[in-house]
């Protein structure tokens, strides 16, 4: 089933659209809410929040614009923000330690001007090229642990190279990237 | 600066989430257990105020104590907790077509099997289902009366038949109907004359198909009916005008509220696959109904006789012994059942002997496909070299690893149109043993300078998957090639294990 033919099941047929949209993509979204919430959620507030973004895209069931992007990425957006939320509230409540991979943001920028706007976005723009430009795996080492939470364990499984190769390659990454940046 | 960059891949947009996540080309997806993904959905669906899951329908159906020792049997073995985990509680059996879940709507079935004969024929009404606004009937027919050598003599040469008949060479003689099958639609002259009355009223006919073989013939109808109209109290009558015979049928309700109640179940893997066990004319007849929720297409269940085969498929195992079904697979006398069994809904058939009463129909594994795609880009090393590359490309049960990449001259080699041929060997990395993933040919689609190479050929295959394509590209302008990797097959090796007692 094609995205487009997938948004017209969730307005037509809502409760199929759901299941669908779910079946297809629930282990993508538990992958980028756990990456976030593992250190300070359980189980069952990670399966909560799968399901609010769920939810949340159900909402936006007719507003919905493929030509922005993928349902995949509509996906991740929510998870993310939805995630942070969760994050926060928690971090609240169970006074955790902020770690190095986590840390108060705010769940949608709101820029205070025009420019600060202007600025993020080619902020945005310009590490995302770079990442690209880093090649693979190092691309997709960046991905995984900045974007999805991953441990370096999982990197290496994931990517079958050794743990300390992971590591060695995200500092070079790293350096290159905070060079990039660095000049906006 | 880790800190940094988190806040930023944080705060993409959805164009920019997009863009990221086309060009990782990977698949980064977490693990979920069955109880996971049933209790995510609910609270999404309860969330939303949708319907799905409805509350538990308690069914008038009666197991029978063996059965039901069986199935508390079954279900501890296979651990309470996994099971059923991903299915709902309502369940429609609608025999010979499915079992449909959380389905709006009435359905009923026959109620008890009628078997009625005269001088001519034995005639046994088997299957009937009522939903979606229609009604199914099948019913078979065994001629008393039959020419059971001039049936022979059509199966093994029936061109000598045809020649005795119109005496010379002709392409469609007019045979005997001994065999023959129709889709949906019999020619109206040979259409049986079959009428269905409730309270003396008939019944609109819609359709109708027709299978003979030997002095067996198997027709079913679909009539025209309003599924409200039907009841448990109400009795109907099949005619069949052309042998002067008919019988009296009631319906029963086909709502169940497990699929144990249905039959023995087995899941695995998000698919449940329940067995309906009947025994028809001294044979042993297992109807199997699946419901796949596991993101994977079901394409069989290990028949032999089909593509995805390991050599072996599933049998029975009885007091006697085991039992293989008969060939082929999932089809009794060919012709004359392999139509009225869907693929997936699939029926077998074993001999078995008079003291079995024991059943165990075992699965020893599935074979499915998914939908999944994935692109990478090869850079075409320099003639004669190897390029090493152990890329791995990921697929939600695992990767499969482009190990080396080499190209040499093709045979064609003119002045306009230099061969070159590229080499790839591939290795399967199964993440699990009962996850085993292969690319059949045909899937691995390779691009150069936008077009789609025309000319491919596979070397080399480790069970059932290819590890090695040749693709042969005429004077490649670019040096970076497109693969494309589409719908990997898996077998399932998760056995499924169905116990009943008769």
């Amino acid at each position: 089933m094609l995205e487009e033919e997938l948004c017209e099941l969730l307005v037509q047929s809502p409760e199929r659209g759901l299941e669908v949209l779910m079946n297809r993509y629930m282990a993508f979204v538990c992958a980028i809410v756990r990456g976030k919430l593992s250190e300070v959620c359980g189980k069952r507030d990670v399966e909560e929040c799968v399901s609010d973004v769920f939810y949340e895209m159900y909402r936006m069931r007719e507003s919905l614009d493929l030509t922005k992007g993928s349902l995949k990425a509509y996906l991740a957006v929510l998870a993310k923000r939805r995630a942070i939320d969760v994050y926060r509230k928690q971090r609240k409540t169970n006074n955790v330690l902020t770690s190095l991979d986590v840390r108060d943001c705010d769940v949608a920028p709101s820029p205070h001007n025009v420019e600060e706007a202007v600025a993020d976005k080619e902020l945005s723009l310009l590490l995302l090229k770079e990442i690209q430009e880093l090649g693979w795996p190092d691309s997709q080492i960046v991905i995984r642990k900045y974007y999805f939470g991953q441990s370096t364990r999982t990197i290496a499984q994931a990517l079958g190279i050794k743990e300390n190769t992971v590591d060695k390659k995200k500092s070079r990454a790293l350096a290159k990237l905070k060079q990039a940046i660095s000049h906006v | 600066m880790d800190e940094k960059i988190i806040e930023i891949l944080d705060t993409l947009s959805v164009e920019q989430t997009d863009k990221m996540l086309q060009e990782s080309r990977d698949v980064v997806e977490m693990k979920i257990s069955g109880g996971q993904r049933r209790r995510i959905k609910q609270a999404a669906y309860r969330k939303a105020g949708l319907k799905n899951p409805r509350p538990v329908c308690i069914p008038k159906v009666v197991i029978p104590l063996a059965a039901a020792a069986v199935l508390l049997a079954s279900l501890y073995a296979a651990g309470l907790d996994s099971v059923s985990a991903a299915f709902s509680q309502v369940f429609k059996l609608l025999p010979g077509q499915g079992i449909q879940e959380n389905e709006e709507g009435a359905g009923y079935m026959l109620a008890q099997c009628v078997t009625v004969e005269n001088e001519e024929i034995i005639f046994t009404l088997e299957n009937v289902v009522a939903a979606d606004n229609g009604i199914t009937v099948s019913y078979i027919i065994e001629k008393k009366d039959f020419d059971e050598q001039l049936h022979q003599r059509l199966v093994e040469d029936p061109f000598s038949v045809d020649q005795e008949i119109a005496g010379v060479f002709e392409w469609w003689p007019d045979r005997p109907e001994t065999i023959s099958c129709t889709g949906w639609g019999i020619p109206p002259e040979k259409a049986p004359s079959v009428s269905l009355r409730t309270e003396g009223t008939e019944v609109t006919k819609l359709a109708g198909k027709q299978c003979i073989y030997g002095k067996y013939e198997r027709s079913t109808f679909r009539y025209e009916w309003n599924t409200e109209e039907v009841s448990e109290a109400i009795t109907y009558t099949l005619s069949h005008g052309d042998y002067n015979v008919s019988l009296d049928f009631q319906m029963k309700n086909l709502t169940y509220g497990a699929l144990e109640e249905i039959g023995p179940t087995g899941y695995n893997n998000d698919i449940s696959i329940t067995a309906v066990p009947k025994v028809l004319n001294n044979k042993l007849q297992v109807d199997l109904y699946s419901i796949n929720k596991s993101g994977y297409k079901l394409l069989t269940y290990g028949d032999v006789n089909k593509g995805g085969s390991r050599g072996y498929g599933p049998y029975l195992e009885t007091n006697s012994g085991i039992k293989q079904p008969y060939e082929p697979r999932c089809a009794l006398e060919q012709e004359f059942y392999e139509f009225m069994v869907d693929e997936v809904n699939c029926r077998f058939v074993f001999d078995i002997e008079p003291t079995d009463r024991e059943f165990t129909f075992k699965i020893p594994y599935l074979f499915v496909y998914s939908g999944e795609e994935q692109t990478v880009f090869l850079r075409m090393p320099q003639e004669g070299e190897v390029a090493r590359l152990n890329q791995r490309v990921e697929f939600s049960e695992g990767p499969i690893v482009i190990e080396t990449v080499e190209t040499a001259k093709g045979e064609i080699q003119t002045e306009d149109w230099p061969e070159v041929v590229l080499k790839i060997t591939l290795r399967y990395d199964n993440q699990s043993p009962n996850i085993i993933m292969c690319f059949p040919g045909g899937v691995i689609v390779f691009d150069v300078d936008d077009t789609q190479i025309w000319r491919q050929s596979n070397f080399g295959w480790d069970e059932g998957g290819i590890i090695g394509v040749h693709a042969f590209i005429s004077s490649p302008e670019s040096d970076e090639v497109k693969v494309v990797f589409q719908y990997p097959q898996f077998w399932l090796m998760d056995e499924y294990a169905l116990s009943f007692s008769l």
